[in-house]
């Protein structure tokens, strides 16, 4: 029926004027491919007309009970937006003899956004593992967990967890698995140097007898913490700072007694008084050092450890880590030195350098689900593949962008598709079969005015977090705000 | 002698020289003898000797005598004597040849004299008297003497005893001289035993043979015929008539025409109409200048030449000028060389044979045997540029329409000659033989010739050079990468206050900015989020430094008077933070005093520099130090181990570098006197080297042997920057007057490149600490990168390659990028701008 469809549009087109161009059609995927053959397509056809031809030889119709699947189409890399005589003649220079290799996949819908969350601060790390509840960190020097429903614009945060100085931030994540509802344990990383980890009772508001507590302050690096990652199973914490080192904390089954180091200084004055304020410091031990400008944050300290393995081997401030997709005994991490490194956890070596260009600092680094392809967000506007399963290769693939990639997500599922936020406020969503331009991008041009936060920071578009479970995405940062997408992807 | 002597010493005495002067006589004649004893200065010697050995056996007592009188003299009579002297330069007037001659003589006439001895007197006189006879021919005759009688001696000896010495004996000589045969004593007929001078009639030595002087005819130039009807014919001298001379008729005439042999030299005179008879001079005269010779018997026109100048022993020794002789008069001539090299290049070529035999030429031979032969090009042959082939308007017979009609014609006609646009009327001719001759062949063929004679035609070599190949092969950018091209974070400041200094921490982790709304910011490099300040309240931050010691979190900041030394103690670890703080506080902690002064006891003024310690509230912060310094500092500059800096303060004067020790609290102001407004100061990477950047010159001490190294000259007006390379051979300087020039400093004092492209004037020159790279920053908004390739090879010079300008900053109030600094490690680049924003530029 196809083909007759086929033959009857040829029939008209040699009757008239219209032009044909010769097509080759294929995909990656093996549940939409069809059968390898030229067809000689009206140049006129867009993805449309492209999509049906694909639903027809595949019989997705109403008749098998079968949904018809929407499909984009790649050309060289580039998204065929518009008629392929448009194409053809944009690129091709109106060569209508030589036959064009196209890629279809399955279509995404473009991002939907469904709503705002105001933060009184920058945004700086986000986390959606949790299903239902977004997890946010900002320079406020505060967690929050608020509810995710699709109409949460302005929802009020489920808690508020506050760090003990008020420097701020800088990422947050879910340490207890998905499965434990009680007690779920979560950890901040802060400029102050220190992880946090708190524990809250329990999600479901009824529960809130116990306030959440901060359990353990977790001691160990020389400069601010830049990215915290946990197993699934919640018992490991992995850090980096920027000093270059990731440290792996081992949390207790039970709550221990005793701190494992003791207290720093939380005051600097020296000289004679020095005595004096130290017996002030143990009378009052949680002094918090004067931050910036407000004095709200004065959350108690848990109990401090140290960490079990130093992960040394970066030069320069750690970018982002990555725990393993396959291998739980193995963790990623990605530093402003340009270096890819995987490291073993077991054995605390580092078992798989890949050094890219000293200026390719990483901001960020994530895993693709199915094949285990690293991808980097990095300061040079770059989005770096790399295939680290091949000895040889370095870099795979590079994804130019406008601005630096200060986060970046990959689709739970997809091995093609990723997210990326950037410093312009972009957010991106790339199909790696389309690296000249990304799939869609959405801004957060819908911010709302505000110009300066309650404690005098400059606010901007800049984005600095994002995070994607592959149907909600969610982004905030300078701007101060957490906009919420509906994004799904292949 | 004598005669001399006696004008000399009456001289001397003003009464006699009235005398001398009423008698102009006398004086006149001693004038001319001086003139004649003048020529004859030999004998005139020798006559001075003769008198002085006359005068006295011991010459000494007799000079030792003249030197007493003399000073007699002068004390009797100091006014006189200058006074006598005018007179007797005025009696002299005109003889200033003979004055000198007469000082001489007065001197050894004085010698002569001054003996008191009255023999020596007459002795002098016989001298005299020799002298008389000796000059006798010279003398006029009215100066010959009669031996004088023994009378007249006695009364001249008693004349010459009743007068005092000194005045005596000018008179002495006075009278001696007028007693000496110009006049002649006889007795007296009134005074009896009286003597009375009687003298010869006077006669004026004039020496001349003017007729005036024995005309006895006083009429005056007048025509005589006046008298022709009177008896006489004039009068005499003494106004008596002269009568008219008998004349003789023509008979007498002729008879004494023919008689008397003389009659034919004589001549009539027509005053006394008589003829008188010429002399044998006269006649020697009239014959002369019939030869048409000088009339003058004694002129010899063939005198020998007297050689004043030139010949032997007469050489000039003096040299015109000082200068010294050109070395062209020593060396052989370049250009003769020239030519004969050219002579030697010609024949080595064969040009020229050298003793060629000349050609003999056939005596018979056909002049025109090689007429039809092509010349032979010579090398500098070059034909005459072609004239234009001959057009249609030229022919004798051309269409109608290249004809002029009568309106033309008359056109061509009035016009001139060099406005016209064909030179000739175009006629038509029904045949060529009824063509005529063409006028203007002559005219047209000589102006031919003289523009190819005037025109010098020479042959061009053209240099075929592509300009491509004559800029210098640099690489492009894309091979020099990375470096920074974009704009990735931005550090928003509210309110948008201007930014002069950014500062990037050694280890690249923190941006320091320093703005004008007098707060001190420490932000992240990498996301721009501010996480920590300072309000330190005084004013705008002029300029912010981290330490380069990378164990240590250092922070200085410079507001008005002040240094703020800070440490964002809260951001490090402990570690940092205790070493820090140990640092700055142990000098506190040596002296219990919170505030410590200044040592720089040398220097006046030092005292006003204070090390305090700031409040608790504030160390809490981490403000560890304030320094209260004289002006307002607006530079620093770190030593290299972070313990020293240096600042620079332009309106505190002499004090205006100071270098302070953080670890002693001390305060150094390493110069007494500086050579100038100082701009920049820099501390060398590697040597104990300082340099100091005035408004145009650069200055590097060595501040191990406190000495200046060298100054090296910028040639821009105003330096704005300057910035050191980390290997340390290597400087930039930024001015205000556009330029940015690099100093290589093993090379010259003067800048290997000076690089003109900002449109504005530059703020910041930038080093990167480990790249090869350099910044410029300019008031025009702009950012240049620069790649720089320093070799390890002194002798290849720095490879600069223009990279990239980054546009972003906004001008504001004429003021642009203000403060640049390089992430270390990074190619990456901070910028802060006057519109208020800092930018880090990413590769």
């Amino acid at each position: 029926m196809a083909d007759i469809n086929i033959e009857s549009t040829g029939s008209t087109s040699a009757t008239g004027s219209v032009v044909q161009l010769p097509i080759n059609l294929f995909t990656r995927s093996t549940n939409d491919a069809i059968p390898q053959s030229t067809y000689l397509i009206p140049a006129s056809w867009r993805r449309f007309q492209l999509s049906e031809l694909i639903n027809k030889v595949l019989q997705n119709n109403s008749d098998n009970g079968k949904k018809p699947i929407p499909f984009e189409f790649l050309i060289n890399g580039q998204v065929l937006r518009g008629s392929l005589e448009n194409w053809s003649k944009k690129n091709r220079g109106n060569d209508e003899e030589t036959t064009i290799d196209i890629e279809y996949v399955r279509s995404t819908l473009p991002p939907q956004e469904v709503g705002r969350i105001e933060v009184e601060d920058w945004v700086s790390g986000l986390s959606l593992s949790r299903k239902g509840y977004t997890l946010l960190s900002s320079y406020l020097s505060h967690l929050q967990i608020l509810p995710l429903s699709s109409a949460s614009t302005s929802s009020t945060a489920l808690y508020t967890l506050p760090l003990p100085t008020s420097l701020g931030a800088t990422s947050c994540t879910w340490v207890s698995p998905q499965s434990q509802e009680k007690d779920i344990l979560l950890a901040a990383g802060g400029i102050d140097r220190l992880t946090h980890v708190f524990s809250i009772p329990s999600l479901s508001p009824e529960d809130n007898i116990q306030l959440p507590k901060e359990i353990y302050t977790l001691h160990g690096h020389t400069q601010p913490i830049s990215t915290i990652i946990s197993s699934k199973s919640g018992k490991e914490i992995i850090s980096g700072s920027w000093d270059g080192l990731l440290n792996l904390y081992t949390l207790p089954n039970s709550e221990p007694n005793e701190h494992q180091i003791s207290s720093e200084p939380l005051n600097f004055l020296t000289g004679q008084g020095n005595k004096k304020k130290r017996k002030l410091e143990k009378e009052n031990p949680r002094e918090p050092i004067e931050g910036l400008m407000d004095n709200d944050s004065t959350g108690e300290g848990g109990w401090r450890r140290i960490p079990e393995i130093n992960f040394k081997g970066h030069l320069g401030r750690i970018g982002g880590s990555v725990w393993d997709k396959f291998d739980q005994e193995k963790i990623w991490s990605a530093g402003w030195d340009g270096s890819v490194r995987g490291w073993d956890l077991n054995t605390g070596i580092n078992s798989m350098i890949r050094q890219g260009p000293f200026d390719k600092s990483a901001l960020c680094i994530d895993q693709f689900t199915a094949n285990g392809t690293l991808v980097t967000g990095n300061m040079d506007r770059t989005i770096c593949l790399w295939d680290t399963r091949q000895a040889t290769s370095l870099i795979s693939l590079t994804l130019q962008t406008s601005s630096p990639i200060p986060s970046i997500k990959t689709h739970p599922t997809s091995s093609f598709t990723l997210a990326s936020a950037t410093y312009s406020g972009i957010i991106q969503i790339w199909d790696i079969r389309s690296p000249k331009n990304s799939l869609f991008s959405v801004s957060n041009v819908n911010r709302k005015e505000r110009k300066v936060t309650k404690n005098g920071k400059v606010l901007g578009e800049r984005l600095l977090a994002l995070d994607w479970d592959g149907e909600v995405l969610i982004a905030g940062g300078e701007d101060g705000e957490v906009g919420i997408w509906n994004a799904t992807g292949a | 002698m004598a005669p001399k002597n006696a004008t000399a010493s009456s001289s001397r005495v003003a009464t006699n020289l009235k005398t001398i002067n009423g008698k102009a006589g006398p004086s006149t004649i001693l004038k001319n003898k001086n003139k004649k004893r003048a020529v004859q200065e030999v004998s005139e010697d020798e006559d001075d000797d003769f008198a002085s050995v006359g005068s006295g056996i011991d010459m000494s007592d007799d000079e030792e005598v003249e030197e007493g009188e003399e000073n007699e003299d002068e004390e009797a009579f100091p006014e006189f004597d200058s006074e006598i002297e005018d007179e007797v330069d005025q009696a002299d007037e005109g003889d200033s040849e003979s004055e000198e001659l007469d000082d001489e003589e007065e001197s050894g006439s004085e010698s002569g004299y001054n003996s008191s001895d009255i023999e020596a007197m007459y002795d002098e006189e016989e001298d005299n008297e020799n002298e008389d006879e000796e000059y006798s021919p010279l003398t006029s005759p009215s100066s010959s003497h009669k031996e004088l009688s023994t009378d007249e001696k006695l009364s001249k000896l008693i004349a010459k005893n009743s007068i005092k010495p000194d005045e005596s004996l000018g008179t002495d000589a006075k009278i001696s001289k007028a007693k000496e045969g110009v006049g002649k004593l006889v007795p007296s007929k009134f005074v009896e035993g009286g003597y009375k001078r009687e003298y010869e009639d006077y006669e004026a030595g004039y020496g001349s043979e003017s007729s005036t002087e024995d005309n006895p005819n006083t009429v005056g130039n007048i025509p005589m015929e006046w008298y022709d009807d009177l008896p006489h014919i004039g009068y005499d001298v003494n106004g008596r008539k002269i009568f008219r001379p008998a004349q003789g008729d023509e008979l007498d005439k002729f008879l004494s025409n023919t008689e008397d042999p003389a009659a034919w030299t004589s001549a009539e005179d027509r005053l006394l109409q008589q003829s008188v008879q010429l002399s044998d001079k006269e006649l020697d005269i009239i014959r002369r200048l019939e030869r048409a010779e000088n009339p003058d018997a004694d002129y010899d026109p063939y005198q020998p030449t007297i050689e004043w100048f030139t010949g032997e022993g007469n050489e000039r020794v003096m040299p015109l000028s000082a200068a010294p002789e050109p070395k062209r008069r020593f060396v052989p001539s370049k250009w003769e060389h020239k030519k004969i090299m050219k002579i030697v290049k010609a024949i080595r070529e064969g040009r020229i044979i050298p003793n060629k035999p000349s050609a003999t030429k056939p005596t018979v031979y056909q002049i025109w045997s090689d007429s039809d032969q092509a010349n032979l090009e010579h090398a500098m042959y070059m034909p005459a540029p072609q004239l234009p082939p001959p057009k249609t308007i030229e022919s004798y017979n051309p269409p109608e329409e290249y004809l002029l009609n009568e309106e033309e014609q008359k056109e061509w006609e009035e016009a001139e000659k060099e406005d016209r646009k064909i030179d000739f009327l175009p006629s038509k001719y029904d045949s060529l033989r009824l063509v005529p001759g063409y006028k203007n062949l002559v005219q047209e063929k000589f102006e031919r010739c003289l523009d190819l004679y005037l025109a010098p035609r020479t042959r061009k070599v053209k240099l075929n050079i592509d300009p491509e190949s004559l800029i210098p092969k640099l690489p492009s950018p894309k091979e020099l990468k990375p470096f920074p091209l974009a704009t990735s974070v931005l550090y928003r400041h509210p309110e948008n206050s201007r930014v002069r200094s950014v500062d990037t921490s050694p280890d690249g982790t923190f941006v320091a900015t320093g703005s004008e709304d007098g707060i001190v910011r420490v932000w992240d490099l990498g996301n721009g989020r501010e996480i920590w300040k300072w309000n330190l309240q005084s004013g705008a931050i002029q300029h912010i430094a981290w330490s380069p010691y990378k164990d240590e979190s250092l922070l200085i900041a410079l507001v008005a008077g002040k240094i703020a030394v800070l440490s964002p103690l809260a951001l490090v670890a402990p570690s940092i933070a205790a070493n820090t703080l140990n640092h700055v506080n142990t000098a506190f902690a040596s002296s219990a005093a919170t505030t410590k002064m200044g040592s720089g006891k040398e220097i006046k003024g030092t005292e006003l520099i204070k090390w305090v310690r700031p409040n608790e509230k504030e160390r809490e912060r981490g403000v560890l130090v304030f320094i209260e310094v004289p002006g307002t500092p607006k530079q620093i500059s770190w030593h290299r181990k972070g313990d020293y800096f240096a600042t620079v303060a332009s309106d505190a004067s002499n004090k205006s570098v100071l270098i302070h020790q953080l670890s002693k609290h001390a305060t150094q102001s390493p110069f007494k006197k500086l050579p100038g407004q100082v701009q920049k100061v820099l501390f060398h990477p590697l040597k104990p080297h300082f340099f100091v950047a005035t408004q145009r010159y650069i200055r590097q001490y060595d501040l191990s042997s406190q000495t200046l190294i060298k100054t090296l000259q910028s040639g821009v007006k105003w330096i704005s920057s300057l910035d050191l390379h980390n290997k340390g051979d290597n400087l930039i300087i930024g001015s205000y007057d556009k330029k940015l020039a690099w100093f290589d400093l093993d090379l010259s004092n003067k800048p290997y490149k000076t690089l003109r492209y900002h449109t504005k004037a530059l703020r910041s020159v930038v080093y990167h600490p480990s790249l090869p790279l350099f910044a410029s920053a300019s008031d025009d908004g702009t950012i240049h990168i620069f790649h720089c390739t320093i070799y390890q090879d002194l002798m290849q010079n720095p490879l600069i390659v223009p990279l990239k300008i980054l546009r972003g900053h906004k001008v504001t109030d004429g003021i642009g990028v203000l403060d640049l600094s390089w992430v270390n490690g990074k190619p990456w680049l901070v910028s802060s701008g006057s519109d208020g924003e800092v930018r880090l530029w990413c590769s």
